[in-house]
């Protein structure tokens, strides 16, 4: 403590010309002194520059503020300007068009859910069976909480993980969909090829074509959304 | 100097349209790069936010200057945080190398950009380390840097010049040996 005592004084100019002169000789001599000296001098630099400004910080992050909400919130896919009457009507074919793909019997988009299994020793009971309530009857956004809140509990809970993966792609959050399904899609669980068909379909939705196609070549035969992998596959070619 | 030096001024002197640009040209690739690894889009938005706020806090040293372009150098700092973010909130994430879909700019970064993120890093840990300390040592250190006289610093907090020198000095001992102990890796220096 004497040693931060000294180095303050000498740093602010208090000590007289012989004092300063003492404390120069003995910062060559004491590598304790000389650490404390250069720390003291590192945690000055920082401090000053954290702290002296903060008229400019907010300044900054009032110009930051309107920015992060068009490029960061959950909906904003990607912010960019795009001339949308030029393209309104090849859209509008598009979308039909695809509906109509997706809702081919067989296609990849007529694919059904699975059930979510109730909880039997896994992490918390309650919520995890309310969880697969919910999911079960198809309220994906009432699922949602709780099996984040599940899966938050235990992270390693690869059902937790899968179905909450599953409610994001339902409600149409794929950006948290796809990391999530991609987790169990590459991980060794039960839920492994399924999860390789909705990363696929994911990814699709994100218009990551390649990566579909990676995920939905992984399918098994024997996986239950082989047909619809595959019909991903024949359609993104 | 490096081109991408104009984003550094941006930040510095505020420049509306630069900064937009950073936004348009990094933000999505950085947005990504966060989710694929487990963060939600908010999570990316606060991080890549802090970045922005740390590097205009670095670049009011007129010393600092970019070795690398920003886009490396801002994924480098953004990542850094994600990491200390995942690790206090146990989450592992997404296991991915640093430079996966980032080949066109990691091998760029080099080591004056490395060592300029590892210090954004220290600064931060001393104002983690601040918020920590005792309220009066925090507010005597934040007065000391904010306010330009000492004498008219003593007289508001009600307390002698002598008392507030002696004061200052111990309460940064405390701060350097708190950031001291909560150094990971390295000699435990700054």
């Amino acid at each position: 403590m004497e040693n931060f005592e000294k180095i303050e004084a000498y740093t602010a100019g208090w000590l007289s010309e012989t004092a300063r002169q003492d404390f120069e000789a003995e910062l060559l001599r004491d590598p304790a002194l000389r650490q404390d000296y250069e720390d003291w001098l590192a945690a000055d630099k920082t401090l000053r520059r954290q702290l002296s400004d903060p008229e400019g910080v907010r300044r900054l992050e009032q110009l930051l503020r309107p920015l992060q909400q068009q490029y960061f919130t959950a909906s904003t896919k990607q912010a960019r300007l795009i001339p949308w009457k030029k393209y309104l009507t090849i859209a509008i074919a598009a979308a039909v068009l695809l509906l109509v793909w997706l809702m081919v019997p067989g296609g990849p988009g007529s694919y059904q859910l699975p059930e979510m299994p109730a909880a039997l020793v896994r992490g918390n009971v309650n919520t995890i069976n309310q969880a697969a309530q919910y999911f079960n009857q198809g309220a994906y956004s009432k699922a949602l909480p709780l099996l984040k809140t599940a899966l938050a509990a235990d992270p390693g809970d690869a059902t937790s993980a899968y179905f909450l993966g599953l409610c994001y792609f339902k409600t149409e959050d794929f950006e948290r969909a796809l990391p999530l399904l991609e987790q169990i899609a590459t991980g060794k669980s039960v839920y492994q090829s399924d999860a390789c068909f909705f990363t696929a379909l994911a990814a699709y939705k994100m218009d990551l074509v390649a990566k579909a196609r990676i995920f939905a070549g992984r399918v098994p035969e024997s996986g239950r959304y082989y047909k619809n992998a595959k019909k991903l596959l024949q359609s993104t070619r | 100097m490096h081109p991408d030096q104009q984003y550094i001024h941006a930040l510095k002197y505020h420049d509306a349209k630069l900064i937009d640009a950073i936004y348009r040209n990094f933000a999505p690739g950085i947005r990504r790069y966060l989710v694929a690894r487990g963060a939600d889009a908010e999570e990316a938005g606060d991080i890549f936010q802090e970045a922005l706020i740390d590097i205009y806090k670095r670049a009011s040293d007129d010393s600092f200057e970019l070795s690398c372009p920003f886009e490396a150098f801002l994924l480098l700092v953004c990542k850094r945080k994600w990491i200390n973010a995942a690790e206090k909130k146990q989450r592992s994430g997404v296991t991915k190398s640093l430079d996966e879909g980032y080949h066109h700019v990691a091998d760029t970064i080099d080591s004056a950009a490395v060592s300029a993120s590892e210090q954004l890093d220290r600064e931060s840990l001393v104002m983690k380390m601040l918020q920590q300390i005792s309220s009066r040592c925090r507010e005597i250190i934040m007065a000391s840097y904010t306010q330009k006289s000492q004498q008219e610093l003593a007289g508001q907090l009600g307390v002698s010049y002598a008392y507030l020198r002696k004061k200052k000095s111990v309460c940064m001992a405390t701060l350097i040996e708190m950031v001291r102990k909560n150094t990971i890796k390295g000699d435990g220096k700054f």
